[in-house]
C-alpha cells in the first residue's frame, strides 16, 4: 500500500494533497492579487495543472510545485483587477468596547488608510507580511512558499511593516 | 538586542516568555499593536476545501487508472449492463419533461416554470423539463413558437437547426427542415445555427435557409408576428414552404401541377378562410386551384 504514497495521479492521494495545500495557497494568492482576481479560480487552476503532470511530480514536491506555478504568474486567471483586499471589522483584535460616534469616525478612516497602504505595498512585501502577521505563518515556512530566502522575508515583512507605520503616523 | 531584532523576532514568535513579557511593555511595542491588530480584520475569507474539491472534481475529468486484469471484472461488467439498462429504462418511462404538441390548424399556449408564455404555431411542439429547470433551462423546439419571456429570465431554445440564447425578451423562432429564423421582437436575443451566432435586438432577423445564412437588421417593423392575429406571412420564401405552411394551417394536402415550387413568394394568407388564404397565394404566382374535398386542393400551374 505504500507505493500508493509515492503516486499523485492516485485519486486518493490527489485528494490529500488537495486537502493539505489548497488553503495556504488560497491565502498566499488572495493576499497577493486580492479579491476580485478570483483567487479560488486560480487554485483550481494550479491543481488542475498538478494533476496534468500528476506523473512527474512526487507528492512530497507538489507543494513546491503549486506554489511554483502560483508564484510564476503561470496562471490565466489573472485578469489583473485592481488588488482589493476589504477588512472586516469584526475581526478586529480586541480594542476598545466604548465606542463614541468621533472614535468610529476615527477608526474607519483608520481602517481606510489602513486598507489604502496595505493595497499599495509591492506584491512581495504584502504577502510576507500578511502571511506572517494574519495566518501567523513563521518565516522559514514564507520562505518556502515565495521561493526565497528566509532573511528576504524578514527584510519584506519588516520594509513593509516599516512603511505602513509611516503611511498611517504612528497612532 | 537591537530593536529591529526584538520585532523581527517577535513577528516570528522568537522571543523567549520573559524577552516577550519585557518586549510588550516598550513603547516599541505599543505602537505596533494597535497597528498589528487592525491588520488582522484583512483576513482572508475561509475557504471551503471540501467544496473546493468537489468542484475541482466536478470540472477536471478524471481518467480511470487501468485495472489489473481480473476475473471478477466481466461479472461485474455484465451487472453493471444490466444495472444501466434498468436505469434507463425508468429515467424513459419516469421521465418528468413535458411535451405539448400541437397539430395541424392548432395553435397551443404554454407557460414555462419561470412563467415564460411560449406561443405555440400549427404542427409544431416544445419539449422541457420542469423538475430540472433551476439547473438546466433548455426548451427543445420544433416547428414555429413566439416567445414572451419574462424579463430577466434566461434560458436556451434548442432545436434542430440551431440554438437562440434568451434573455428576458419576445421572438419568434422557426424551425423547420432547412429553415431556421429567429425574429426579434423585444429585447436581445443570440441566435446561432451551425456557421455563425448573431445579436439580435427589436427588429432584427436572423434566417438560415437551405444552408444559407443571413442577418437582417431592421427586417420589420412589427410589434409581434403576424401569426398571432390569424395572418401567416411570407418574405422571400420558396413557394414550397408556403405550401407546407398552408398544409399545416389548414390540415389538407396539396397537390401540385407544373408549378414552380422553387420561385420566392413574399405575402401572405389568413388561416381562418380557406378560399381567401388560397386566393392570396394563388393570384399572385398566376397559379389556379380546386378544391375536391375537405381534405386536398390541386394547385396548377397556368401554362404559357
Amino acid at each position: 500500500m505504500n507505493r500508493d504514497l509515492e503516486d499523485s495521479c492516485d485519486e486518493k492521494v490527489f485528494d490529500y494533497l488537495f486537502r493539505i495545500h489548497a488553503t495556504d495557497l488560497f491565502n498566499f494568492l488572495y493576499y497577493k492579487y486580492g479579491e476580485m482576481n478570483n483567487p479560488a479560480d486560480m487554485v483550481q487552476e494550479a491543481f488542475a495543472k498538478l494533476w496534468k503532470k500528476c506523473k512527474d511530480v512526487h507528492p512530497n514536491k507538489a507543494r513546491s510545485f503549486l506554489f511554483t506555478v502560483a508564484n510564476n504568474q503561470l496562471l490565466n486567471e489573472i485578469s489583473k483587477k485592481k488588488t482589493a483586499l476589504k477588512y472586516r471589522s469584526e475581526l478586529k483584535g480586541k480594542e476598545s468596547t466604548l465606542e463614541t460616534p468621533q472614535y468610529a469616525m476615527e477608526e474607519k478612516e483608520y481602517m481606510d488608510k489602513l486598507q489604502n497602504a496595505i493595497e499599495e505595498l509591492p506584491e512581495g512585501q504584502r504577502v510576507a507580511f500578511l502571511l506572517n502577521r494574519i495566518e501567523g505563518k513563521k518565516h522559514q515556512e514564507i520562505a518556502d512558499m515565495l521561493n526565497i530566502s528566509r532573511k528576504a522575508v524578514e527584510k519584506r515583512i519588516y520594509t513593509a511593516l516599516a512603511k505602513l507605520r509611516e503611511k498611517l503616523g504612528d497612532i | 538586542m537591537s530593536e529591529e531584532g526584538n520585532i523581527m523576532k517577535w513577528l516570528n514568535g522568537d522571543l523567549s516568555p520573559e524577552e516577550e513579557k519585557e518586549f510588550l511593555k516598550s513603547s516599541e511595542y505599543q505602537s505596533l499593536k494597535s497597528l498589528s491588530d487592525r491588520v488582522i480584520s484583512f483576513k482572508a475569507p475561509k475557504y471551503e476545501v471540501e467544496e473546493e474539491l468537489n468542484r475541482f472534481k466536478d470540472s477536471y475529468s478524471r481518467k480511470q487508472e487501468a485495472r489489473k486484469i481480473n476475473w471478477y471484472v466481466p461479472i461485474f461488467r455484465i451487472a453493471a449492463a444490466v444495472t444501466l439498462i434498468a436505469m434507463v429504462y425508468f429515467t424513459f418511462f419516469k421521465s418528468t419533461g413535458v411535451e405539448i404538441v400541437t397539430n395541424a390548424g392548432e395553435t397551443a399556449e404554454v407557460y414555462l416554470p419561470d412563467s415564460s408564455i411560449v406561443i405555440l404555431n400549427a404542427v409544431s411542439s416544445i419539449k422541457y423539463d420542469p423538475e430540472k429547470w433551476t439547473k438546466a433551462r433548455k426548451v427543445e423546439l420544433e416547428g414555429e413558437a413566439y416567445f414572451k419571456v419574462r424579463s430577466g429570465s434566461k434560458f436556451d431554445v434548442l432545436s434542430d437547426d440551431g440554438t437562440v440564447n434568451v434573455l428576458g425578451t419576445q421572438f419568434n423562432v422557426i424551425s423547420r427542415p432547412n429553415y431556421f429564423e429567429v425574429i426579434c421582437y423585444e429585447g436581445k436575443v443570440a441566435a446561432s445555427s451551425d456557421s455563425d451566432t448573431h445579436t439580435l435586438f427589436a427588429s432584427d432577423a436572423f434566417r438560415s435557409i437551405n444552408g444559407e445564412a443571413n442577418f437582417i437588421s431592421g427586417w420589420h417593423n412589427d410589434k409581434t408576428p403576424s401569426w398571432l392575429n390569424n395572418i401567416i406571412s411570407f418574405e422571400s420564401v420558396q413557394f414550397q414552404y408556403v405550401i407546407d405552411e398552408f398544409e399545416r394551417q389548414y390540415d389538407i394536402d396539396v397537390q401540385v401541377q407544373s408549378v414552380q415550387t422553387q420561385k420566392l413568394f413574399t405575402g401572405s394568407f389568413r388561416n381562418d378562410n380557406m378560399e381567401l388564404a388560397l386566393r392570396s397565394i394563388c393570384i399572385p404566382l398566376k397559379i389556379e386551384f380546386e378544391i375536391i374535398d375537405k381534405r386536398t386542393v390541386i394547385l396548377k400551374g397556368v401554362d404559357k
